[in-house]
C-alpha cells in the first residue's frame, strides 16, 4: 500500500504548469458551494472534513489563477492547510500540511507543519489513499542533484498548545544517535547530509516525533510538538537519554517541569530543589536546610540563577520549600563539571532555572490547594502569537495553622511566605526575542522566641536574544536582583533592636554564538555591580537604649571575559576549549584595618586603620581555562573528559550547619582571597537495552577555601578577617547511575561515593583548625544512593516511589564533661569528627488524573503522597546540653513520622 | 475543640518544629581526664580561689573528680608569690590583699606535670545600682541594674548564691527521746530550714553595642509562680564579676558551646581554649580559665507575703499524722520518728500525734536549720 502510495506521489514531478486553471466568481458562498462548483467546472477534486470548513465562507473573484495562490488567498488566516496533487487533487488538512510530493514548487504553506499517528488521512471523507508519516517528507532548499556534502537545517520547536518555545528537546538522527538539543530559545541546529534524512524529536511529556526531511540545501524546519496528555508520567529526563552519550558537556543535568511534577512531594507541591537533590553528586546537609552541596563543594559555591538574576536564598520555611513556584518553571539545567566558559562566578555548580513564557495562544490558567500551600498562575497573550503575559503567586496558610494550634510553643511561632512572578515574553519578530521577568519571595518567622527575622529575595531581568543568519545569535540580558534580610529583637523592651542586611547585585551580559563548518564559537562579556549593606543595627521602640550601628558598605565590580569553540575533530571525536577571564575590584571608600606583620591578623594585633578609596582597591583577576572532549565509542557510548578552572569573588559567610537567612555574603578583600577551583573529571556513557548507564569520577582542589576560627561571630563585625581562616580544600568522587527512561515501570538508581575534606593552613594557633590536618567537611557524606522509579498503572493512574539513603553528615559533639563555675560543661571533638546517623527516607505518591477528553473546561488531578513513609526520624542534629549538673544528649529530627498530604491541581 | 485539633494534626502530621529524642554519648575513653582549672581573684574580698578537678566522659554518672594534691601559686608581675592552701575538694585558696595594677598568673603542679595561666590584669568594677525583682501572674524575674563611668564599654559575667526557705509539712514540738517525748526549745526548731545552692548557668552580658554604658536590666533569675523557692522567704546574693572582652569571649564560648546548640541555625559547636597551658607538655589539652578584678555584690530578700496571690501551694505532701495513746507510746520506742503535738483533755494528755521524721524535720530535704544572718 505504502509503496502504491509513494510511487503516485513520487512520479508527478515538475507538472504544475501543466495544471488547469481556474476562472471563478463568487461572493459569500459557503466553501463547500465553492467546491461544488469547482468540481463541476473543473477536473479538480477535493478531500476534506466538512466540519473544518463548515462556517468558512468565501468571496473572490480569479482569473486564470492557479490553484495554489487561490488556495493560499481562502485560507490565509485560517489553521487549514492543503496539499495538492499532479492529478489535480487538493486535500485540505487541519492545522497541518502535508507536503505530498518532493517538488519544492508544489509544496505550500512551507513545512511548518508536522505529522504524527494522529494524521491518518482515513479520516477524511471522501475517496482516501493512506498517508502516514513515513511518507510525509519535508523538502528544505531548491531541489538539486547535488546531495553530496552536509548542510545545517535550523529551527525552532514550540508547544503546539501553547506556543511556547520548548527548551531543551533532543534532536537527533535514529540512524546513528547523533543529534543536538534545543536552546532556550527552543531554536536547534543540526549539521545533515545532503538527502532524505529521518530526524527525531524527543522532549518529556511531549509526543515523540520523527520527520522525513529532504534535505537540498541550508534552511529551517519548525516544529511544533504536542503535549503528550495521556501519559503524562512516561518519561523521565528521557530526552536527555541521547543528548547524554553525545553531547560534549559532563556533569551537565537538565530536568523538565514535568518530571520535577512527577516525583513524591514533600509537602504537596512539586519542588525544584528537591529533585535536584535526587541527583548523583548533589547534597544536603539535612532535612530543611536549603543548600546544595555540589560535588563536594560550600553551598554558597552554587550559582543558582533564575533567568539569568541571581538568587541568593532559595528557600522558603526553612527549606521545606524552594522559592520558585512550580507553576512558572520551565526546566532546570544543574552544571556539576565542565562549566563553559560563559558560566562562572561560583565554585562548584550553575543551577539555571528558566521561567516559562505565558502562552501565546489563549488564556489559561493553573493553580494547586495543598495542606500547607496555595498557588494560582495566569496566563495568556496580550497580542496573540506575539506578546504572552504570565502573572502567578503562591502563599502559605501555615501561621493560620500555628495560630490555631492548642501548644504555646507553636503558639509563640509563626511562620509565613509568598512569592510572585511576572513574565512578559515578546516575539519582536522571528529573530528577535525579548523575555522580560519579574520575581519576589518574602519569608518571615519566629521559633518559639520573641526574635522575628525576615527576608525576601528579589529581581528583575530583561533578556533578548536575537538570530542573525543561520545558526547565529546574540544572547543579551540585564538583570537586577537584591536580597535583604532583617531581625527583629523585642523580647526586652530596654534593648529592643532591628538589624537590617541588603545585598544588591546588577547585572549585565552579552554573548554571541556562531557556528560555521565543524566550528561552534561562543564569546562574550559579563558585567556586575555589587553593593554589599552588611548592617544596621537600630533601637526599636522608644525604651530601648541600643546604639545606632551600621556597618560600611560594601562595593565591588566584578567582569569576565569569555570565548569558547566546540570542534568535531573527527566524526568520533569532539573537543571543547574555553577560556574566560574574570577580574573583580572593591571600589568605593573603605575603612580597613591593618594588622601587625608576623602576627595573627587579630584584634589585639591591629596596628591601624586606613581609609582606601578607588576603582582598583583590591582588584583580583585571573584566567579561567575550561577544557573537554568527547569521544564516541560506538552509537550508543562515549567517554568523557573534562577540566577547568573556577575563581568566586563574592563568599557566604556561615558557621552554622544549615543555610541560614542571617548568612552574610562579603566580597573578597584585602583579607579575604577569592576562592579558586580546580576540577577535572571523566566520564563513561552508554545507552543499551533501554537502559541509560554513566559513571563520572571526579577530583576538585579548592584554594583560597574559607573556613571560621571557633566561635566566629559574623554578625556586625566590621574586621571579618579576625574570623575567618584561610584553607584548602579537596573533594572527589564516583557517581554511577542506571536509567529506565521508558516503559511502564521507568526510573533511574544512583549511588554516589564522594569525600570532601578542608585542611587550614593558618601559622598561628588560632589560624589553625584541628592542628592544620585534613578534616572532613560539614557535607562530607560518603555513601548515597538513590532509588527513584514510576509505575503506570493505566492511562489515569500511576504511582512513583522515592529511596534515598546517605551517610550522616560529620559533626563535632562533645567527649568529656567537666565543671566550671558551678555548672557542668562540654569539651568537644576535633571539628566534624564524629557522624549523625545514617539518613534514609521512603516517599511515596500517587497521581490521579481527570478524564483525557482534549477539550473540556477544566484538566485536573489529584496527587496523594507520604513523605517519609517509614516514619523514620532521621537525624537533622545531635546536640548535648549541660542542664544544671547534667548533661544530656538530643537528637534533632526535622520530620518524626510519615507525612501524607492531599494535593488538588487544576488548568483551565 | 478535639475536633479542631485533630485536623490540625492532620495537616501537620509530625513535628514541624522538630522532635526530640534522647541520643546516647558517643563512646570515648577518657582515662585520666583533662586537668580543669577554674581560677579567680576576687580583688574587693581580697582573696583568691582554684578549683581543680578533672573531665569525666559523658556517659559518667560520678561528679568529676577533684584534682587533691597539687600545688597551687599565684605569681604577681611584681615579683609576689602567693602559695594557695588546700581546702578539699579541690579547692585551693588564699587571703591576700591583691592590687589592682598588679598582673597575676596561676601555677599549678601536680604530680608530674606543670601547668601556668596567662598573665592577667585586674578588672576595675562598678556597683550592681539596684538588684529588683518584679512578680505577676506567670513568674518572678529578679534584674539587676548598674551603669559604668565612660565611655568604654563594660564586660559582665554574673553568677548567684540563692537561698530559700522551707518547712517541713509538720511542725515537731517534741524530741522523741527514748520514748519520752521532750518538748523543744526555741532554738532546736526543726521545722524551718534553708537551702542554699550556687548558680549553674553562665550569665554574660555586655555594654558595647548600647546607646548608654549601662546594664539595663538584664535577667539573673526567673522562678515560676508557685515554686517552693517562694513560698516563704527567699534571698538571691549576686555577683557582678566584671572581665575583660576576651575573658568574657571565653566564657561566651563555653556557654555557646554548652547552653545553645543543635537548632537550625545554631554555630558549629568546637573546643573552647582557655587562658592556662600545659608547660611540661605544651600538647596536652588544658581546660578552664583564670581571671580576677573586683566583683560587685548585692542581695536582695523576698517575702511571700509580698508577692501575689498564688506564690504559695500546699505543703502537706504525701505526709500524714499517726495518733498514739499515752499508754501505747511504749510500742514506738526504736523507731524513728517526729512527735508533732500533744492532745489534752483540759489539763489530761491523752496522747501524741507523730509523723515520719521526713514529714517534720526540714533536715531531711538538705538544708540547715539554722537561720541565716541574712533572712
Amino acid at each position: 500500500m505504502k509503496g502504491i502510495v509513494l510511487a503516485v506521489l513520487m512520479g508527478c514531478a515538475g507538472l504544475v504548469a501543466a495544471q488547469e486553471q481556474i476562472t471563478i466568481r463568487v461572493d459569500t458562498v459557503r466553501f463547500p458551494v465553492l467546491v461544488q462548483r469547482l468540481e463541476a467546472e473543473t477536473s479538480w477534486r477535493f478531500f476534506y472534513k466538512e466540519e473544518w470548513v463548515d462556517t468558512l465562507r468565501v468571496s473572490l473573484a480569479a482569473d486564470h489563477l492557479p490553484m495554489e495562490e487561490l488556495l493560499r488567498d481562502i485560507f490565509r488566516n485560517s489553521e487549514i492547510g492543503f496539499t495538492i496533487t499532479r492529478n489535480q487533487e487538493v486535500y485540505l488538512t487541519w492545522r497541518r500540511t502535508i507536503s505530498a510530493a518532493l517538488p519544492a514548487g508544489l509544496i505550500s504553506g512551507a513545512s511548518t507543519g508536522q505529522t504524527d499517528e494522529e494524521s491518518d488521512v482515513s479520516s477524511f471523507d471522501k475517496k482516501v489513499q493512506t498517508v502516514r508519516k513515513e511518507e510525509t517528507v519535508y523538502v528544505i532548499g531548491k531541489r538539486s542533484g547535488n546531495l553530496k556534502g552536509e548542510v545545517d537545517i535550523s529551527g525552532t520547536v514550540t508547544d503546539g498548545r501553547t506556543g511556547e518555545p520548548l527548551v531543551g528537546v533532543a534532536v537527533f538522527l535514529p540512524e546513528n544517535m547523533k543529534g543536538t538539543t534545543t536552546d532556550v530559545l527552543g531554536q536547534f541546529t543540526i549539521r545533515l547530509t545532503r538527502g532524505r534524512r529521518v530526524v527525531a524529536f524527543k522532549s518529556v511529556g511531549m509526543k515523540p516525533l520523527e520527520h522525513t526531511l529532504m534535505v537540498y540545501a541550508p534552511g529551517r524546519h519548525d516544529v511544533e510538538m504536542e503535549e503528550e496528555i495521556t501519559a503524562l508520567k512516561d518519561v523521565v529526563i528521557s530526552a536527555e537519554r541521547e543528548a547524554a552519550v553525545q553531547g560534549v558537556q559532563l556533569g551537565k543535568e537538565r530536568i523538565d517541569i514535568k518530571s520535577i511534577r512527577q516525583m513524591p512531594m514533600a509537602l504537596g507541591e512539586a519542588d525544584i530543589l528537591k529533585t535536584v537533590l535526587t541527583l548523583p553528586g548533589v547534597q544536603t546537609v539535612g532535612e530543611g536546610a536549603g543548600g546544595l552541596n555540589v560535588r563536594g563543594g560550600a553551598s554558597n559555591q552554587n550559582l543558582i540563577l533564575f533567568n539569568g538574576a541571581t538568587i541568593y536564598n532559595p528557600n522558603h520555611l526553612f527549606g521545606f520549600f524552594s522559592t520558585f513556584n512550580p507553576d512558572v518553571v520551565k526546566g532546570i539545567e544543574l552544571y556539576k563539571s565542565g562549566l563553559e566558559a560563559d558560566k562562572g562566578g561560583r565554585l562548584s555548580s550553575v543551577l539555571d532555572v528558566a521561567a516559562r513564557e505565558g502562552n501565546l495562544k489563549k488564556f489559561s490558567a493553573t493553580g494547586g490547594i495543598s495542606p500547607i500551600t496555595g498557588r494560582l498562575a495566569l496566563e495568556g497573550p496580550l497580542v496573540e502569537g506575539r506578546t504572552s503575559l504570565l502573572l502567578a503567586g503562591r502563599s502559605t496558610y501555615s501561621d493560620w495553622i500555628l495560630r490555631r494550634l492548642n501548644n504555646d510553643e507553636f503558639r509563640k511561632s509563626s511562620a509565613s511566605f509568598y512569592d510572585g512572578n511576572i513574565a512578559i515574553g515578546h516575539k519582536i519578530n522571528d529573530n528577535n526575542q525579548l523575555f522580560l521577568t519579574g520575581y519576589t519571595s518574602q519569608d518571615r518567622f519566629k521559633l518559639k522566641s520573641d526574635t522575628v527575622y525576615a527576608y525576601a529575595d528579589r529581581n528583575a531581568a530583561l533578556r533578548w536574544t536575537h538570530r542573525f543568519a543561520g545558526r547565529n545569535f546574540l544572547d543579551a540580558g540585564t538583570s537586577v536582583s537584591r536580597y535583604e534580610f532583617s531581625m527583629t529583637g523585642e523580647d526586652n523592651p530596654q534593648t529592643a533592636f532591628q538589624l537590617r542586611y541588603s545585598i544588591t547585585h546588577a547585572q549585565m551580559r552579552a554573548g554571541v554564538s556562531i557556528a560555521s563548518g565543524k566550528h561552534s564559537l561562543t564569546a562574550g562579556l559579563q558585567s556586575g555591580y555589587y553593593r554589599l549593606e552588611p548592617g544596621d543595627f537600630i533601637p526599636r521602640g522608644d525604651a530601648s537604649v541600643v546604639k545606632p550601628e551600621r556597618q560600611q558598605t560594601e562595593r565591588g565590580m566584578e567582569h569576565a571575559l569569555y570565548a569558547g569553540d566546540q570542534v568535531d575533530l573527527t566524526d568520533r571525536v569532539s573537543l571543547y576549549a574555553g577560556l574566560r577571564y574574570s577580574l573583580f575590584a572593591l571600589t568605593g571608600t573603605r575603612t580597613e584595618f591593618t594588622y601587625t606583620a608576623g602576627q595573627p591578623v587579630e584584634l589585639v594585633n591591629r596596628l591601624d586603620t586606613v581609609i582606601r578609596s578607588g576603582m582598583m582597591m583590591n582588584a583580583y583577576n585571573g584566567l579561567e581555562p575550561r577544557v573537554a572532549v568527547r569521544v564516541l565509542l560506538d552509537a550508543g557510548s562515549s567517554l568523557k573528559f573534562s577540566a577547568g578552572r573556577t575563581r568566586q569573588y563574592l563568599q557566604m559567610l556561615s558557621n552554622t550547619t544549615a543555610i541560614a537567612p542571617t548568612d552574610v555574603w562579603k566580597l573578597s578583600d584585602r583579607y579575604v582571597k577569592p576562592q579558586v577551583a580546580d576540577q577535572i573529571s571523566a566520564g563513561w556513557f552508554v545507552n543499551r537495552a533501554g537502559f541509560e548507564l554513566s559513571a563520572e569520577g571526579y577530583y576538585k582542589f579548592i584554594h583560597n577555601a574559607t573556613d571560621f576560627q571557633n566561635g566566629a561571630r559574623l554578625f556586625r563585625n566590621n574586621h571579618l578577617e579576625t574570623e575567618i581562616i584561610n584553607a584548602r580544600g579537596k573533594a572527589y568522587g564516583i557517581e554511577l547511575m542506571a536509567r529506565k527512561p521508558l516503559g511502564r515501570l521507568n526510573g533511574w538508581v544512583s549511588y554516589t561515593w564522594s569525600r570532601s575534606f578542608l585542611r587550614s593552613v593558618g601559622a598561628f594557633e588560632v589560624e589553625k583548625v584541628n592542628n592544620n590536618r585534613w578534616y572532613r567537611s560539614n557535607f562530607d557524606k560518603p555513601h548515597a544512593v538513590n532509588l527513584i522509579s514510576n509505575y503506570k498503572f493505566n492511562r489515569r493512574v500511576n504511582a512513583s516511589m522515592n529511596l534515598t539513603y546517605s551517610t550522616g553528615r560529620p559533626i563535632t559533639l562533645p567527649l568529656v564533661k567537666y565543671t566550671l563555675d558551678g555548672g557542668g560543661r562540654l569539651e568537644y571533638s576535633g571539628r566534624n569528627a564524629l557522624r549523625i546517623p545514617d539518613y534514609f527516607r521512603m516517599d511515596i505518591s500517587v497521581n490521579l488524573e481527570g478524564n483525557h477528553k482534549v477539550r473540556k473546561l477544566a484538566h485536573q488531578f489529584w496527587t496523594f503522597g507520604v513523605y517519609n513513609l517509614t516514619g523514620r526520624r532521621n537525624a537533622y542534629s545531635v546536640f548535648f546540653q549541660s542542664e544544671g549538673q547534667q548533661v544530656r544528649g538530643y537528637k534533632l529530627s526535622i520530620f518524626g513520622q510519615a507525612i501524607p498530604t492531599l494535593t488538588w491541581n487544576f488548568r483551565i | 475543640m478535639s475536633r479542631r485539633k485533630g485536623l490540625m494534626f492532620l495537616f501537620l502530621a509530625g513535628c514541624l518544629f522538630g522532635c526530640l529524642d534522647p541520643y546516647p554519648a558517643p563512646k570515648y575513653k577518657d582515662e585520666k581526664g583533662y586537668l580543669v582549672i577554674d581560677g579567680i581573684v576576687n580583688v574587693s574580698e581580697a582573696s583568691a580561689r582554684v578549683k581543680l578537678s578533672r573531665t569525666i566522659g559523658l556517659d559518667s554518672e560520678e561528679a568529676n573528680p577533684p584534682v587533691l594534691s597539687a600545688q597551687v601559686t599565684i605569681i604577681g608581675s611584681t615579683g609576689a608569690v602567693i602559695l594557695l592552701s588546700n581546702s578539699g575538694s579541690g579547692i585551693y585558696e588564699a587571703q591576700y590583699p591583691f592590687r589592682m595594677d598588679e598582673r597575676y598568673k596561676v601555677t599549678v603542679r601536680t604530680d608530674d606535670k606543670s601547668y601556668e595561666s596567662e598573665e592577667v590584669g585586674m578588672v576595675a568594677n562598678t556597683p550592681i545600682d539596684s538588684l529588683v525583682y518584679q512578680a505577676d501572674k506567670t513568674s518572678l524575674q529578679v534584674r539587676t541594674y548598674a551603669h559604668k563611668d565612660g565611655s568604654e564599654p563594660g564586660f559582665y559575667r554574673f553568677n548567684y548564691e540563692e537561698t530559700y526557705e522551707y518547712r517541713a509539712s509538720y511542725a515537731s514540738l517534741y524530741q522523741f527521746n527514748n520514748g519520752n517525748p521532750v518538748y523543744r526549745e526555741p532554738g532546736d526548731d526543726i521545722t524551718s530550714c534553708w537551702l542554699s545552692s550556687e548558680s549553674s548557668s553562665i550569665m554574660l552580658t555586655s555594654t558595647e553595642g548600647l546607646g548608654e554604658n549601662v546594664v539595663p536590666g538584664f535577667l539573673i533569675r526567673e522562678i515560676q509562680r508557685g515554686d517552693p523557692l517562694l513560698w516563704f522567704k527567699y534571698s538571691i546574693l549576686v555577683r557582678q564579676i566584671a572581665v575583660d572582652k576576651k575573658t568574657w569571649e571565653y566564657w561566651n564560648n563555653v556557654q555557646t558551646v554548652s547552653q545553645s546548640l543543635g537548632g537550625l541555625f545554631d554555630p558549629i559547636p568546637f573546643a573552647v581554649q582557655g587562658n592556662i597551658t600545659c608547660t611540661s607538655d605544651p600538647s596536652e589539652r588544658v581546660l578552664g580559665y583564670f581571671s580576677g578584678g573586683q566583683v560587685s555584690t548585692s542581695r536582695i530578700v523576698i517575702a511571700n507575703t509580698n508577692l501575689p496571690g498564688g506564690y504559695y501551694l500546699s505543703r502537706f505532701g504525701n505526709c500524714t499524722e499517726e495518733y498514739v495513746e499515752i499508754r501505747d507510746l511504749p510500742t514506738l520506742v526504736g523507731r524513728t520518728i517526729e512527735i508533732t503535738r500533744a492532745e489534752y483533755l483540759g489539763i489530761f494528755l491523752l496522747g501524741y500525734y507523730y509523723t515520719l521524721p521526713s514529714c517534720a524535720d526540714c533536715r531531711y530535704q538538705g538544708g540547715d536549720n539554722i537561720r541565716p544572718p541574712f533572712m
